[in-house]
């Protein structure tokens, strides 16, 4: 919860930026019994965000299918180790530059993080080198 | 045999209200309406199904940076 707080601070600063936010809520806690109420869909407010419930953490395996696969187009360094068919990807952001393609796999972000609350500071920096360009 | 009866039925009651409070309670977070902030599309359900859909969407606002965020509703 304080990452999606964090996050929509870091996209308030960003107002202006050409920018589209995909927010993938899905269970991962014990207490993730249900869809995101409305108050939790308010934590991100701004209208540049689309949502969507991943009952099945599909997205997630898909990720993890794709890392597997190649995982040296991937910059995850050591953390790769850790990466196998039961990992979750969750509390986790990425930033995508302009032109890529989401083909069959997940395009490489240009800068990617977990937990969300401490991966604002890299998300700026990557949000103010796009706002250069 | 009368008061035995009634003690039964409060007893019954203090159970069952909290049970049937936690049904009703369950049922809305589960089935309970859920509106997304003003300007937002509606929250979409991403399976198997759906998943190229999301990508190709992705894709489609390849004018922009992007952000992918992955977080847990609670």
């Amino acid at each position: 919860m304080r990452g999606a707080s964090a996050l929509q601070e870091a996209l308030t600063e960003k107002a202006k930026l050409p920018l589209r936010v995909f927010v993938v809520w899905e269970p991962v806690l014990v207490t993730d019994i249900a869809p995101p109420t409305t108050r939790t869909l308010g934590l991100i407010h701004d209208s540049r965000a689309a949502q969507y419930w991943d009952r099945e953490r599909v997205l997630s395996e898909d990720i993890v299918r794709a890392l597997r696969a190649d995982p040296s187009r991937y910059p995850v360094g050591d953390e790769l180790e850790k990466v196998d068919e039961e990992t979750i990807v969750w509390d986790f952001i990425a930033l995508f530059p302009r032109g890529v393609l989401w083909e069959r796999d997940i395009p490489v972000p240009v800068f990617h993080g977990f937990p969300v609350v401490r991966s604002i500071a890299g998300l700026r920096q990557g949000l103010a080198s796009a706002s250069q360009r | 045999m009368k008061k035995q009866s009634r003690w039964r039925k409060a007893a019954l009651a203090l159970v069952a209200v909290p049970i049937v409070l936690a049904a009703l309670w369950l049922a809305w977070m589960k089935y309970g309406p859920r509106r997304v902030p003003a300007g937002q599309p509606d929250v979409a359900t991403l399976d198997a199904s759906s998943l190229q859909s999301f990508r190709d969407t992705f894709s489609e606002h390849r004018d922009e940076d992007r952000i992918l965020v992955m977080l847990s509703p609670t």
